[in-house]
């Protein structure tokens, strides 16, 4: 349960790297991203990105590490595929994303 | 007129290239063989661990030769600095293995 | 001159990389598959599909350990190895090999049988079929030829890999900064964020599995270390470096040996709760003789497994050995566990599998981009080069013969006859011949229309792979999801997967070949 949930900040941080180029944002939402709120999307992306590192890293540091690779691997991968055949689909993605997060950590913690 | 044949061929580009490759493939392969033996015989730890750690370190050295062989423009440069530190290298290793 | 460096960087790329593309894109794809390679040797296996796993495995194994080397003194007195593979999580039989005295210079064979780990009684006949092991010595030995020769020809590609990741990260400098881009329909520009794309966002894979691909093979590249600290050269070192692994020559003179289940016994009161991987005994009953056990590193990044090395006439612990590692040893030992990805878990695993996709498309994108490049800058009338005409050949042969291949290899597993003399030979010339086939096809002529009719029939093929399986074996897809065999559940959907993509790409090509006559007469039409 926490490398998933290790893999779902690592995609998060990832989808808010993509979000804070003005490009993608325009094409997930019409409209241009203003510079505040991309140096704002790119903190919590930088946060979210160090928070994967260290849950992949809890138990094992050397394991922990290339896995954070691979995570980094997938979401790149999932991300271009998204953004540039379904654009809209990862709108709904990135309400949704938070909400997974919650449930995740909740069950993870269980 | 053969002369004259033979020196622009030297300056020809399949000629440059194929030179470049070699100074890079076999020149960098030599230069970094004994690079690694050298730094085999400098390091002071036990043997075998010295040994892993030049073997280690091998192909980053052979790597960056390669890629320094291409950076460079004139070829003369490369193969002289080529020769001059590999023979300073191999020197160095014989005297410190007592070979000489 | 930083233009320059600019330049020469490029066209270092472009041309290291389109000399050894298609040898790199055999060996990461075959080096791709090796990541389940056990999974694959199993699925080739229908025998031992059903045996169960145990739950709990570690506290089994005392008990295995001594019914299989019980079942060796009682069957293979003379031999000059016994070898004893215990069950992991990746493989669930008891593996009971033993390794004949070789005649005069010759090497001895080795003769295989496997073991229920439940019941502890052998197995029936095994399927004569390399399975993963194919694939595995595919990656770095080729076949069809010298050993030596293959180790060094690989090399050298990874080298060019090494190399053209190197000026890649150097010419691409925008690839961080639009790293998740892809124009899709535009053509080259289409093919290059492909290659981008996919060198990009396993950047450290790929430098990793190449450096540390170099360095397997590195006393074999760069012996001369070894062979200047050490008077005596390598071998000197390597009894050095592992003493364990020196076994000295049979003398001839046998000895008494305890019974095997007492030292198996004896090393448990000592170390319990050890899980071992692997039993060797070397020449038994010679006075030589040793019993070894090896312990399973589960996923610590560490390659060489500790060891205990017992005498067998006296139970004596003569030595340890890969327990303790100085930071030079981890180094080099961490670099070979990295490589060979045996401390993955499952879900590593796929990672690495999905990482060697990566590569396979990073290599296969930028040797047909090369090809769309050359063909876009050609004048209408313009016929194409031989050398253009060559590396499309070449590039449709590789991407899309070896799926067709290996394919033709899984099939080859299920449909020959278990009593074909030389079976596992014939799945591998099939591989092969399936191979050859494309690449005459490919190299006769190499158009979209090629490319569409090779995707069906990947398709096909991969499509029709899971249900051969389901009418050759007793299981199929369904049965594996009720019974809870993932791998075997995981091999079938991934070939309907393979099986799907081929049919979106000849989808795709269709629409493209449909489109080309449109355009073609429309630029016609301008012209009168």
């Amino acid at each position: 349960m926490i490398q998933l949930l290790a893999f779902l900040f690592c995609f998060t941080s990832f989808t808010g790297f993509a979000l804070a180029k003005s490009s993608h944002y325009k094409s997930v939402f019409g409209v241009r991203v203003d510079a505040k709120l991309s140096r704002h999307i790119r903190i919590v992306s930088w946060v979210c990105l160090l928070a994967s590192a260290l849950m992949s890293m809890w138990h094992q540091f050397g394991y922990g590490s290339i896995l954070l690779c691979g995570y980094m691997a997938v979401s790149v991968m999932c991300l271009a595929l998204l953004l540039s055949y379904m654009p809209a689909k990862l709108r709904s993605l990135i309400y949704l994303l938070p909400g997974l997060l919650v449930i995740t950590a909740v069950l993870a913690l269980l | 007129m053969v002369i004259s044949h033979i020196g622009t061929w030297f300056k020809s580009a399949p000629f440059l290239v194929c030179s470049r490759f070699f100074a890079a493939i076999v020149g960098g392969y030599v230069f970094s063989a004994i690079a690694v033996s050298l730094l085999a015989a400098v390091v002071p730890l036990p043997k075998t661990d010295s040994v892993l750690l030049a073997v280690s370190l091998s192909i980053l050295v052979y790597a960056c030769v390669f890629i320094w062989v291409f950076s460079v423009r004139a070829l003369r440069k490369v193969y002289g600095i080529l020769i001059l530190l590999g023979t300073c290298q191999a020197l160095l290793l014989a005297f410190i293995k007592g070979w000489l | 001159m930083k233009d320059s460096f600019f330049r020469s960087m490029t066209w270092l790329h472009t041309w290291t990389g389109l000399l050894v593309c298609w040898l790199l894109f055999l060996i990461f794809f075959a080096g791709t598959l090796s990541f389940f390679r056990h999974e694959i040797t199993f699925w080739s296996q229908p025998a031992v599909h059903d045996v169960a796993p145990q739950d709990n495995r570690v506290l089994a194994q005392q008990g295995q350990i001594s019914a299989a080397l019980q079942h060796l003194e009682a069957n293979a007195v003379e031999a000059d190895t016994w070898w004893v593979g215990l069950p992991s999580e990746r493989n669930h039989v008891i593996e009971v090999s033993y390794k004949d005295k070789g005649k005069e210079g010759e090497r001895g064979q080795w003769h295989d049988q496997y073991m229920d780990p439940n019941t502890e009684e052998t197995l029936g006949e095994y399927r004569d079929s390399h399975g993963g092991l194919f694939f595995y010595r595919l990656h770095f030995d080729l076949h069809y030829m010298d050993r030596t020769v293959a180790r060094w020809l690989v090399s050298f590609a990874s080298l060019f890999m090494l190399i053209g990741l190197i000026s890649g990260v150097v010419i691409h400098k925008r690839i961080f900064k639009d790293m998740f881009q892809f124009r899709k329909g535009k053509g080259v520009r289409t093919w290059l964020d492909a290659h981008n794309l996919s060198s990009v966002l396993a950047l450290p894979f790929h430098i990793m599995i190449t450096y540390t691909g170099l360095v397997t093979l590195i006393f074999m590249l760069f012996p001369y270390p070894a062979m200047t600290q050490y008077d005596e050269g390598k071998k000197a070192f390597f009894a050095d470096l592992s003493p364990s692994r020196q076994h000295a020559d049979i003398t001839g003179r046998t000895v008494e040996m305890l019974p095997m289940k007492q030292l198996v016994d004896q090393f448990y009161t000592d170390w319990p709760h050890v899980d071992i991987k692997r039993v060797i005994v070397d020449h038994p009953s010679d006075e030589t003789a040793r019993l070894k056990f090896y312990a399973n590193t589960g996923t610590k990044i560490q390659d060489e497994m500790p060891v205990w090395v017992y005498n067998t006439v006296n139970g004596e612990l003569i030595m340890t050995e890969n327990t303790d590692f100085s930071a030079s040893e981890t180094l080099y030992d961490s670099m070979i566990a990295l490589h060979t990805g045996r401390l993955s878990l499952p879900g590593l695993r796929w990672l690495f599998f999905v990482c060697g996709i990566a590569g396979c498309v990073m290599i296969g994108s930028g040797a047909v981009m090369w090809a769309k490049r050359i063909r876009e800058r050609m004048k209408a009338d313009q016929t194409a080069s031989f050398g253009l005409r060559l590396v499309e050949g070449l590039n449709l042969a590789t991407i899309m013969g070896l799926p067709v291949a290996t394919a033709a290899f899984f099939f080859a597993n299920r449909l020959l006859p278990d009593s074909y003399t030389g079976r596992a030979e014939a799945e591998i010339h099939l591989f092969f011949l399936g191979w050859l086939g494309v690449a005459l096809m490919a190299l006769y002529k190499a158009g979209t229309a090629q490319w569409r009719q090779l995707a069906q029939l990947n398709a096909v093929l991969w499509l029709a792979l899971p249900i051969c399986n389901a009418l050759t074996t007793e299981g199929n897809l369904v049965s594996y999801i009720f019974k809870e065999q993932w791998v075997l559940a995981g091999f079938d959907i991934l070939c309907l997967l393979t099986a799907a993509v081929f049919y979106i790409q000849s989808r795709k090509l269709a629409s493209k070949q449909a489109a080309k006559p449109a355009v073609n007469k429309a630029l016609k039409g301008q012209a009168v």
